[in-house]
């Protein structure tokens, strides 16, 4: 049985409900928006709800409650019958800043809504329908609700790659990008490192687009200038040294379904050129061809860098910018403007990095030497990071527990490279933890002798945490104090201080990311001749970067420091 | 003949059309478009009679405050200019019709009313199309 709520300001919805669908439980309808938050804040299990538009009420149960401008403008009678007429879709804009996933179906179809109604807006936003049909008819309102009630009963609790929380600027970052996903122009992703851009681009943005042909993601600062347009645009055989076959472009392969372009900014101003003609007519001609080609792509792109700010300096088209929708730009927030739900993040990124293959059987392992109740064959130990000793002992769950100073250290640290980084923090955090514990069962009590007892508390040590920010904190050596060997080998020479008992992990980390900086430096942020001199693959410069952002590196800043231009 | 709605912003005739397409075409048939197609020959049952009658006579019930169909067209219709659209015509004929049967009606008269059901359901019918049909010309029109 499904909970319905009826938000209408007469019995005829409900009655006509409670004779066609007897099976669900049609909770007393709502009278206004007031009435129904109030419903909706004591029945937490809402499946659906179905809204009426027009609502004769009195003007003090009007949405807006600010409503004395939009009055004393013109005529009060006729901007009230507006506002009741319309009164629906207000309920529907206040509903969804606190439920952006609760399904609503706007009683009207899209021929009759209110002339002021947003109609693309709507059909655009996830959960939220209207009628197929002009006037009611009960029973396809009623296969309506079913096929909306299903689709709901087959998700998964958790279908979301990223963890929107429950703030109110997240929410409505959710509902804003979902809008943006169904709508045909392009979308801007800004944010730092780390924020999520792709993986939202990638789950996020393209299964909700409509779309049915792939999605496809370039990041842009790993590829050379010269076999840019190549790799965007397809080549034909001899259109230049080296291209002795013809081969289609990300364009080509992305047909039909999304584009992502990581990393904008690095598009040269030819190629942003070419870019702005896809954009403008879905045309563009591989390099070496002239015949054109027709594409249909839905295009999101990313960058952590200011393009206003490079369209100013003249390293971006104006004319692309324009089309690229930059009113909607879209910015996720890093995790230190995140601090408000960071307990609960801290949450979901244990649980997501407990579920990793290694650290699932460690803990596993554990739970097992341990006597804890092992989960169904496959199914992950479910974990918590916690401030305080449970009250009870819960055999199913694994407790980490850590230091209020180690939370605070936490939630107040830098993260240079955000959500990624914390993961990586946490996988690490939780790996060394649970092998220490695994290889040496007498490590396994806590250092709280009044805890001994509770194998589903695994304490963590706040030196454990320290160890592992500290190589991720600012480095304490400018680049300036490293330079070239000078023993003829072209090495590199490093400055470097080790404070006592400072950990092996944390030393080898520090050095790993000053040889890095200055690696980047000498190769004039290159990433893929970093990648040929570190690991001998001149196409694993997407490696190099995803380590130097695990290490806290910050691609910006070192290119303003100097890198390229 | 010069056209005398020429007068009347469009937004207005809009709005005009979609509150009779709301409040009279949407609630005169509301529970009888929904009752089943035996409901409108052989005998006629409780819930038959009680939809056609609520429908009609209480077409808007806003608090406890109802219009007849009629009521409802003669008060949105006032401000229309006159000679009305075609489409206004045919609903004020249907809704004439349904005025017609105002007395069984009000006295439950079920013979009667068994007697009618069909000249009901048609006039019903007619107020809808050509209500959606009024509002769509008008859109159309933008």
């Amino acid at each position: 049985m499904s909970s319905i709520l009826i938000i209408d300001d007469t019995d005829k919805y409900w009655e006509l409900c409670t004779r066609f669908m007897p099976e669900h439980e049609l909770l007393p309808p709502a009278r206004n928006y007031r009435e129904a938050a109030e419903t909706l804040a004591r029945h937490r299990h809402v499946d659906l709800v179905l809204l009426d538009v027009h609502f004769d009420i009195p003007e003090a149960d009007l949405l807006p409650e600010d409503k004395q401008d939009l009055l004393a403008r013109g005529d009060r009678d006729r901007a009230l019958e507006r506002l009741r007429r319309a009164q629906g879709l207000h309920i529907l804009d206040r509903l969804r800043r606190t439920h952006p996933d609760l399904p609503v179906i706007v009683m009207t179809s899209r021929d009759d809504l209110p002339l002021e109604a947003d109609a693309e807006r709507l059909n655009a936003e996830d959960y939220t329908y209207l009628l197929d049909e002009e006037y009611l008819d009960a029973r396809s309102l009623r296969l309506q609700v079913e096929g909306i009630l299903a689709r709901r009963s087959g998700q998964p609790a958790i279908d979301e790659p990223f963890y929107w929380g429950e703030t109110t600027r997240m929410l409505a970052l959710r509902r804003r990008l979902g809008i943006l996903a169904r709508g045909r122009l392009p979308i801007i992703l800004l944010g730092g490192t780390g924020t999520g851009k792709s993986l939202l681009a990638r789950e996020f943005i393209h299964p909700r687009s409509g779309r049915t042909g792939p999605f496809v993601a370039v990041d842009l600062s790993t590829i050379p200038n010269d076999l840019m347009g190549a790799h965007l645009f397809g080549v034909i055989k001899g259109a230049y040294t080296g291209a002795t076959a013809s081969r289609d472009g990300v364009l080509a392969r992305a047909h039909g379904g999304t584009l992502f372009l990581d990393e904008i900014g690095n598009l040269s101003l030819e190629l942003q050129k070419q870019l702005l003609v896809v954009l403008q007519d879905g045309r563009y001609t591989p390099v070496g061809s002239v015949d054109e080609r027709v594409v249909d792509i839905k295009v999101v792109v990313a960058t952590n860098e200011h393009l206003s700010t490079m369209v100013t300096a003249g390293r971006f088209r104006e004319d692309l910018y324009m089309r690229l929708n930059p009113a909607t730009a879209v910015t996720l927030p890093s995790l230190r403007e995140r601090a408000e739900d960071f307990g609960a993040l801290l949450d979901e990124f244990v649980a997501r990095v407990g579920r990793e293959q290694y650290n699932r059987d460690l803990i596993l392992q554990y739970a097992t030497q341990r006597g804890l109740q092992i989960p169904p064959a496959g199914a992950p130990m479910p974990i918590a990071i916690t401030r305080a000793v449970p009250a009870r002992l819960d055999a199913k769950k694994l407790h980490f527990l850590v230091h209020p100073s180690s939370f605070k250290a936490l939630r107040d640290f830098e993260w240079p490279g955000n959500f990624r980084q914390l993961e990586m923090f946490l996988s690490n955090l939780i790996t060394l933890t649970v092998v220490e514990l695994v290889d040496q069962a007498e490590l396994v009590e806590p250092s709280d002798p009044g805890h001994a007892s509770r194998p589903d508390v695994v304490p963590i040590l706040p030196r454990v945490v320290r160890d592992l920010l500290r190589p991720m904190e600012a480095p304490r050596v400018a680049p300036g104090e490293s330079a070239h060997a000078d023993d003829g080998t072209g090495g590199v020479q490093m400055t470097f201080v080790v404070r006592p008992q400072e950990s092996l992990n944390a030393v080898s980390c520090d050095l790993e990311r000053q040889y890095m900086e200055r690696l980047f430096e000498n190769y004039s942020g290159d990433l893929g001749r970093m990648a040929q001199s570190l690991l001998g693959d001149a196409a694993a410069g997407r490696k190099v970067q995803l380590r130097m952002n695990q290490l806290g590196i910050k691609l910006r800043k070192l290119k303003r420091r100097g890198g390229p231009q | 003949m010069s056209d005398p709605s020429a007068d009347i912003p469009k937004d207005l005739l809009r709005e005009w059309a979609a509150t009779l397409k709301h409040d009279l075409g949407k609630y005169v048939a509301w529970r009888s478009a929904n009752l089943d197609d035996a409901a409108w020959s052989g005998a006629l049952d409780e819930l038959t009679a009680t939809s056609i009658r609520d429908d009609i006579l209480a077409t808007r019930d806003v608090g406890g405050q109802c219009e007849s169909a009629w009521a409802l067209f003669e008060r949105l219709t006032r401000p229309w200019p006159r000679p009305w659209p075609a489409e206004l015509d045919a609903v004020q004929a249907a809704v004439a019709s349904l005025r017609e049967l105002a007395a069984p009606l009000q006295a439950d008269d079920r013979t009667a009313i068994a007697a009618a059901r069909e000249r009901i359901r048609s006039a019903q019918s007619t107020i809808r199309t050509e209500l959606a049909a009024l509002h769509r010309r008008l859109m159309r029109e933008a």
